[in-house]
Order: C-alpha cells, then sequence, then structure tokens
C-alpha cells in the first residue's frame, strides 16, 4: 500500500493507555499496516510548559529513521513561538508545523496566529491545525477541551486564502464544510468516517483535498488502511489520498 | 471469516433514500464479509423521545427489512418506555408476532435506571428477547436524566438478571464502563462507538472476558471496515477474533 501517513505522534498520553513506542518500533509498526512513510510530532510538546525540549527531542529520536519526518508543534500563544520556529528551523529540515489551538488557548483569528502564517510562508513552511487530539467526549473529567469551533475555523481559513493550511482532526461534517470552495485547505482523514468512508468523502470534497492519516498511536492504526481496503473509488484517487497529495502539498 | 454485526442502523435519515437503501446497506454489509445484521431502525428519526405513531412508523421499517430478508437481517423492536406500560407491551407485542424480531432497543428517551424500564425488561423476559441499551459516558455530556450511563446500564442489567443485554458502544463507555460490568454475567458490549480508539476492545477483553465482547459498527454512521479493523487490529488472536465478529453474538440472539 505505501501509504505516506499525515498524522503520527511520539511520547507518553497522560489519559489513555497508548502504545509507547522509540521511533524506530513506530516505523516499523507503520510499515506492517503498509505506511511506508509518516508525518510523526512530539506529544509532550502538548501539556508541556513550551514544546521546545520535546521538539527537540524528537528531531532526536527520528534521525536515522528515514521513514518519519518530523513535524515539531509550535505554541503561538506564548511570547516566545517565534524562536521556537527558528529553533526547529535550526535543528532540522522541516516542512510542517502543528498547532494546536484548543490545548494551547491560541486564538485562531489573533495577530499571533497572522504572524505566524506569513512568517511559514516566508520560510517556505506549512501549517497543520490540530483541530482535536481525541473525541471532546472522552476528554479526562478534570479538563475542560473543545475544538475550536467550525466557523472560528472557517474565519481563520478565510483571512489567509492563499496559505497552503492542513486541518487535522475533523470529523465528516466539518471536513466537508471547510474543504468545499478552499482549495488551499487540506484535510486528513484520521477521525472521517461513514458508511464507505471515502465514496462518501470524495462526493463533499474535492480528491486533491484529502490525505491519508492514522493518527497512531491514538486510533488503531489497522483502522486507517481499512478505508481503503474495499472502496469503491477509483485506484488513481486512492493513490492521490494514500502519497500524492501529501507529498504535493508539502513540496508546493 | 463471516461476520455478525450486532449494531446497525440500515434506514438512516440522512440517506433520504427511504427503504431502498436498506438494500444497498446490506450488499455493502455483504461485501464486507458480514451475513447477519442486527437492524435496530432509524432510532433518533424523530428526536429523542417518540411518540406511538412514531415509533410504529420506525418499527414497521425494521419490520418490513426482515421479512424481506429474513436470512440476513435480525430486527430490535424500538421503545419508548416513557409511553408507559401499556404502550411499550402493545408495541412489543406487535413486534415479535414477526420472525426474526429477536431484540428491544433503547435509545435516550430515559435513563436505564429509570422505573420506566420494568415493563420493557418484564416484556423481554417473556419473549425471550436481547435487550440493547445505548450507553455513553455522562462524565463530559451531563445529560443523565436521560441519557445512559454505562453504570446505568449495568444497574439495569443487575435487576434483571434474566434478561440478556447488550450495552451499547464500548469506546463511548471507555475503562469505567468496561470496569463497571465486570462480574454482571448477563451484560456483553458491543465494540461500536466514536473513532477506533486504540486498546479499548483488547481492554475490554481483558477484564470482561472474550465471551463478554461483541463486534457491533454503529453502520452507517460508521465504516463496516474500520468497524472490523478495531477487532482484527487489537492483536487478540484468530480464535477470539472469531468469538467477538461472530460466534458470541449467534450465541446471544439464538440463531440457528
Ligand atoms: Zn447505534
Amino acid at each position: 500500500m505505501n501509504a505516506f501517513d499525515a498524522l503520527t505522534w511520539l511520547g507518553h498520553w497522560p489519559f489513555a493507555f497508548l502504545a509507547e513506542r522509540r521511533a524506530a518500533d513506530l516505523a516499523r509498526h507503520l510499515r506492517a499496516h503498509g505506511i511506508a512513510r509518516a508525518l510523526v510530532s512530539p506529544l509532550d510538546a502538548v501539556f508541556a510548559p513550551e514544546p521546545g525540549p520535546a521538539n527537540r527531542a524528537l528531531f532526536r529520536a527520528v534521525r536515522g529513521v528515514a521513514a518519519l519526518e518530523p513535524v515539531p508543534v509550535i505554541n503561538p500563544a506564548l511570547p516566545d513561538w517565534r524562536d521556537q520556529l527558528q529553533d526547529c528551523l535550526d535543528h532540522a529540515p522541516v516542512r510542517l508545523v502543528r498547532v494546536l489551538p484548543s490545548y494551547h488557548r491560541v486564538t485562531l483569528t489573533g495577530p499571533a496566529m497572522a504572524e505566524l502564517v506569513s512568517t511559514c510562508r516566508q520560510r517556505g513552511v506549512k501549517l497543520a491545525i490540530q483541530v482535536r487530539l481525541i473525541d471532546e467526549r472522552h476528554e479526562h473529567h478534570a479538563v475542560s477541551i473543545r475544538p475550536p469551533k467550525v466557523a472560528v475555523l472557517a474565519r481563520f481559513l478565510d483571512a489567509f486564502p492563499n496559505a497552503p493550511v492542513l486541518l487535522s482532526g475533523l470529523l465528516r461534517t466539518e471536513a466537508a464544510t471547510l474543504a468545499a470552495g478552499r482549495p488551499h485547505v487540506r484535510v486528513d482523514l484520521a477521525f472521517v468516517e461513514w458508511l464507505d468512508t471515502l465514496r462518501t468523502t470524495l462526493a463533499a470534497v474535492p480528491a486533491r483535498q484529502v490525505v491519508f492519516a492514522s493518527h497512531t498511536p491514538f486510533l488503531e492504526t489497522a483502522a486507517a488502511p481499512a478505508k481503503f481496503a474495499r472502496t469503491r473509488i477509483t485506484p488513481a484517487a486512492q493513490r492521490a489520498l494514500l502519497t500524492g497529495n501529501l507529498e504535493r502539498f508539502l513540496s508546493a | 471469516m463471516t461476520v455478525l454485526d450486532a449494531h446497525t442502523h440500515p434506514h438512516f435519515r440522512e440517506h433520504r433514500a427511504g427503504r431502498a437503501a436498506a438494500d444497498v446497506f446490506l450488499r455493502e454489509a455483504r461485501r464486507h464479509g458480514i451475513e447477519h445484521v442486527v437492524a435496530l431502525g432509524d432510532v433518533l428519526a424523530f428526536g429523542r423521545s417518540p411518540n406511538a405513531d412514531q415509533l410504529r412508523s420506525i418499527n414497521d421499517d425494521t419490520l418490513w427489512l426482515v421479512k424481506r430478508h429474513p436470512q440476513q437481517v435480525t430486527g430490535f423492536c424500538y421503545l419508548n418506555p416513557t409511553l408507559g406500560e401499556r404502550a411499550v407491551w402493545q408495541e412489543v407485542e406487535r413486534c415479535v408476532a414477526v420472525p426474526g424480531i429477536r431484540g428491544l432497543k433503547l435509545e435516550v428517551a430515559n435513563n436505564a435506571r429509570d422505573a420506566c424500564m420494568r415493563p420493557v425488561m418484564k416484556a423481554a423476559e417473556r419473549y425471550g428477547l436481547v435487550v440493547l441499551q445505548h450507553a455513553w459516558s455522562m462524565t463530559k455530556i451531563k445529560q443523565r436524566s436521560f441519557h445512559t450511563d454505562p453504570e446505568d446500564a449495568v444497574l439495569l442489567a443487575r435487576r434483571f438478571p434474566n434478561v440478556r443485554v447488550i450495552m451499547a458502544h464500548l469506546t463511548g463507555c471507555g475503562v469505567r464502563g468496561v470496569l463497571a460490568a465486570r462480574g454482571c454475567d448477563n451484560l456483553v458490549v458491543d465494540t461500536s462507538g466514536a473513532a477506533p480508539e486504540a486498546g479499548i476492545v483488547a481492554y475490554a477483553v481483558e477484564k470482561l472476558g472474550v465471551q463478554r465482547v461483541i463486534y457491533g459498527s454503529d453502520a452507517p454512521i460508521r465504516d463496516f471496515a474500520v468497524a472490523i479493523a478495531r477487532i482484527t487490529g487489537a492483536g487478540l488472536g484468530r480464535d477470539a477474533e472469531r468469538r467477538i465478529l461472530r460466534d458470541n453474538a449467534r450465541e446471544l440472539l439464538r440463531l440457528p
């Protein structure tokens, strides 16, 4: 299958019994599910005071593991976000950075995001917005975390119609709403599901905007390739979703 | 491996294609190796607390499908317990007259711990029906006045130990729901609910035993292939997979 996975993680997550793998083990695990390459982000950046140490640990962990491409986390709600970004660009060939608005209280329509978007464009780096990490109904009782509202995401996307953005962790209807009519937007398939997920999705979203994602280790890795196993979409569309779309997005 | 899906909604308002959509749905199931489905009806078609007429129209769709595909479909009669004892018995008796109706489906009209569940469970006992109770952790949802938490589903099963209960939505019930279900031998949990969160199926098997976990998809809300991958991707081994994907439900429903 040789998929290119837009969403995987390394590190520790306190709220569930998730597999904690070393980078080489993650690559092997993905390979066993037909995933040849993957973008990987550091879980330890989610609740850390600032993401720098987790990003640097990620760069160290994936060095020498060709299948894993590091995607650092940037927290634009902190005053040092420009340094965070520069630090990442100094350490590794970064093509994509990930922002977690609900976990980091980032105002998507605020000035820091506007500046981050334009800096990314100048530096040739793409931006991923992690809309949700887990189903918000299943968050720990001691925390209160909700994904950004669709209307807020739409306002953010419409403010930067030329900035390529990958939206990660959208539900099916959110993906349809946010991708339609916004060719600069890509959506990943991690949380998208319906009877024949792919055919249903492509009825609402242009195929070039959709990318494969397993969201390992949060979701069962086998579930992501399963969406392709008996789908009725064309082989060419399958190839685009599995590899081509993400590669084109990152290298454009 | 042939598969029996214990949680499906072949009629679903979002398809807007009427009864014909159910035939397409069943063909899709067959393509995934699913030879038999439990059809639960389009339970939220009229909101969370349908009146007697609305309930009948939902169940009429299920009865039609069961008559049309007796080999491939088991029907569950959908009930609104808040309509009262007489209404419950009337609708159960109307539905069980059709062969292939093997269970009762409860959604979110009331909480499973409410007194109005008593006639439902008495009817289940009388006709040997399985009761499938929607359940989800209410820790975050905060609707427990009418929405059943896994602990409420377990309480229901313990109050009526002669009735076989399916607690729906393992993923929504989570670790706390699995732990609540321990030692409650007349209750099994179906594997549907939310995204295919890693580890929860293996956890349920470890804590409850493989015989108390049954495959359910919640299709068309979910993708059959993803729902099956939750089981086959859990690293349980072929024997356990066969029990979850087919044998447990076949025994529970007493299928030939
Ligand atoms: Zn359901």
